[in-house]
């Protein structure tokens, strides 16, 4: 069997990831301290979730691993939002708790 | 008929794909544990808005984008220590995993420092100046202090579980073509650096 050598990232691109991820926390930290309340919430979800994309696709491998483990991912993500989406539907449609 | 023969003359059974999606699926049961405590944040904070604003400005920006920075670094020796592996030089590896529980340690007392100070202040539920907070800044800091507790029981954890691969390293069990707990516990400490890359911002981000 062909072992996965052959696919593994340098450790000069992993020394780069480790970099771009510092970039998006000092980014992620500036724009706390600048007043876009309506979005702020957003652009730190966003920022994070930029973030653990690229943990989770070069530091845990996914990338180099079997797709079906990228498939269970996407799949657990999904199961996740829905219980998101599907409680603020709730709270959104109910009548305001005194 | 002689199947048991040819079993016993092979190697010992592996199969590493299997051991790694093993890993994941409970990795997913440990997404789904926060994932219902971000659930429970979310709802909270869009009830109270603004306590949980008024709350977070306790926190300190400086010691969680301290303790980020270090995290994500102990994420790169973890997954270098990996590569290094690969490449056959244990020595190496084990030396970057030793690196990697310095810097769970450094992020254990910088929290160490911050809790103290928020419990100084009487912040932690139960004690007296919790008791006078409004509801909404009561339930930031319970929040805060069950989640970020939480998270740092999942440090302590996979400190342990690095330890156990470095003392495998030592014994000679994972090499160069022998690596899976290796790279199972990297999958770990990974995920508990994706958890605190999420804790950060709703915690301590919030102005």
């Amino acid at each position: 069997m062909e072992n996965n050598h052959s696919h593994s990232i340098s450790n000069k691109t992993y020394i780069g990831i480790w970099i771009g991820l510092l970039i998006l926390t000092f980014l992620s930290v500036e724009a706390s301290f600048v007043q876009f309340r309506a979005f702020a919430v957003g652009v730190a979800l966003f920022i994070a979730t930029a973030k653990a994309f690229i943990v989770a696709y070069y530091f845990m491998h996914l990338k180099f691993d079997s797709k079906i483990i990228s498939i269970m991912v996407l799949v657990t993500g999904v199961v996740f939002l829905t219980f998101i989406i599907l409680t603020f539907f709730d709270y959104a449609f109910r009548e305001p708790i005194v | 008929m002689n199947m048991n023969q040819t079993i016993s003359d092979h190697a010992v059974h592996r199969d590493d794909e299997a051991s790694k999606i093993g890993m994941w699926l409970f990795l997913f049961t440990e997404l789904l544990l926060f994932g219902g405590l971000f659930l429970v944040y979310t709802i909270y904070r869009n009830l109270n808005p603004d306590a949980f604003a008024n709350a977070s400005q306790e926190l300190s920006v400086a010691f969680g984008t301290i303790n980020t920075v270090v995290l994500i670094t102990s994420s790169l020796t973890v997954a270098l220590s990996i590569s290094t592996i690969k490449d056959n030089k244990p020595k190496m590896a084990k030396n970057l995993l030793w690196l990697t529980l310095i810097l769970a340690a450094v992020f254990m007392v910088n929290k160490y420092f911050e809790w103290s100070a928020k419990i100084h202040h009487g912040l932690f539920p139960g004690m007296e100046h919790f008791m006078q907070l409004p509801p909404g800044e009561a339930l930031f800091f319970f929040l805060y202090f069950f989640m970020t507790g939480l998270h740092a029981l999942h440090i302590v954890a996979g400190s342990i579980f690095i330890g156990v691969v470095i003392a495998q390293l030592n014994k000679g069990k994972i090499k160069y073509d022998d690596y899976i707990l290796q790279e199972n516990a990297g999958l770990y400490w990974h995920l508990v650096d994706v958890i605190w890359i999420y804790l950060f911002p709703l915690f301590y981000l919030i102005h």
